[in-house]
């Protein structure tokens, strides 16, 4: 059953295209608040830039889903007098694929130059120098500019983001694939669980906080701060996970999850028991189709966030597998998106207030 | 989903322990005296 109409697919185009980067999602925001505001009473924005939309506002028992903004980049770090630029990460931005892709650098005053990380040919490097891999100390952008003066007269300047060009596509029909879908669809699918909420006017017992977070690339910020601000009952977060059926990923080590199989529940310490078996209830019972995933320590989501604020907040992680995260090329099963929407939807209408999420109150 | 590079899940891990230290040390410094004054000097009157 598809959930997603042409109309949300276009915004999610949209919404992909823009660039987002970590501590700069504001233009982002805007869109997806923008996309929202139907389906929502209303709306705020935490001064950092999470923006959250609320559904029945003023209830005592308040539930958060939540996805996040930002998107990996670049930062600028040091120009030599020859032009080039050395860049720093923001997030978990790979080396390893920026030889030879395009970039936009943005200026503090609005717009972007064009720039592309360059790569010595293959002509030019001797048998030694071949072994050599990309690495955050090698790989240089350059802006066609003649020397650092020039660099700076574009308006770039130390502490300037830099993003990937490549834009959004579907290959096959089937995947969503573009840049960066870790995790703005997420936000997508809160968006679109509204959405549902809204069009077929289910009313809900509690208040719910659509929340789109700011800063999860570089630590989970923007949910450590919101989940202060909100201080929800529970919280379902839903952020990507790896697709480990694509070459070169051991499962044995990074768990068995594939792409089109459905959505990933995760077991986790951070995640609460009677939360995720209601996650599972009603999967099972609306025959929606779902994977399992573990995690130890840190599920390296905002539900880490949410569950270990505010005295303990019961949280779950839904995740959607994705391929080849952190690159350009990122790929998400139309499939999964459509059911990963379904689940939350249908779980935000089996939560109730009476919900007691103590593992026991009695001895 | 977050990326934290192994070297720093060690730095955090050693930091986590190095606080841990850092807490003990703490800890047998503040008390030393206290134990003196409390066991030493009802002694020293005694006398």
């Amino acid at each position: 059953m598809h959930v997603i109409t042409p109309e949300s697919e276009k915004f999610l185009q949209q919404y992909l295209n823009n660039a987002s980067p970590t501590g700069f999602e504001a233009s982002g925001q805007q869109l997806w608040l923008k996309y929202l505001q139907p389906y929502i009473d209303e709306w705020k924005l935490d001064t950092y830039g999470t923006a959250y939309g609320i559904i029945n506002p003023g209830k005592d028992f308040k539930v958060v889903i939540e996805g996040h903004a930002d998107e990996i980049s670049w930062f600028v770090n040091y120009i030599t007098d020859d032009g080039f630029i050395h860049v720093i990460r923001n997030g978990g931005s790979d080396h390893m694929i920026a030889p030879s892709m395009r970039v936009h650098v943005h200026l503090r005053k609005g717009g972007t130059v064009e720039g592309v990380f360059g790569w010595p040919a293959i002509h030019t490097r001797n048998e030694k120098e071949s072994n050599n891999m990309p690495a955050l100390d090698n790989i240089t952008i350059d802006l066609g500019a003649k020397d650092r003066e020039e660099v700076l007269k574009m308006g770039v300047h130390v502490g300037c983001v830099v993003t990937f060009q490549d834009t959004f596509t579907v290959v096959n029909n089937r995947y969503y694939c573009g840049r960066a879908l870790d995790n703005r669809i997420g936000g997508f699918c809160v968006a679109e669980v509204a959405r549902l909420l809204k069009e077929n006017k289910d009313e809900l017992p509690f208040t719910l906080y659509v929340v789109n977070s700011v800063q999860e690339e570089v630590g989970l910020r923007g949910a450590e701060m919101v989940a202060e601000t909100i201080k929800p009952n529970v919280a379902i977060v839903t952020d990507v996970t790896h697709d480990t059926h694509t070459p070169m990923i051991n499962m044995k080590k990074h768990g068995d999850v594939r792409a089109g199989n459905g959505p990933s529940v995760t077991y986790a310490p951070a995640v609460h028991n009677k939360l995720l078996d209601l996650i599972i209830e009603t999967a099972e019972e609306k025959s929606i189709p779902f994977q399992r995933e573990a995690a130890s320590r840190y599920t390296g989501t905002d539900t880490d966030a949410f569950a270990y604020s505010g005295g303990g907040i019961p949280s779950a992680l839904i995740s959607l597998p994705l391929r080849y995260m952190h690159t350009t090329v990122e790929m998400a099963h139309k499939d999964d998106v459509n059911n990963l929407i379904r689940l939350i939807y249908e779980l935000l209408k089996k939560i109730n207030t009476s919900h007691d999420f103590r593992y026991f109150n009695k001895l | 989903m977050l990326y934290v590079r192994a070297t720093e899940v060690q730095f955090f891990f050693f930091l986590c322990l190095a606080n841990s230290f850092q807490q003990d040390f703490t800890f047998h410094v503040r008390r030393l005296p206290s134990q003196y004054r409390t066991v030493a000097r009802p002694a020293l009157r005694q006398e």
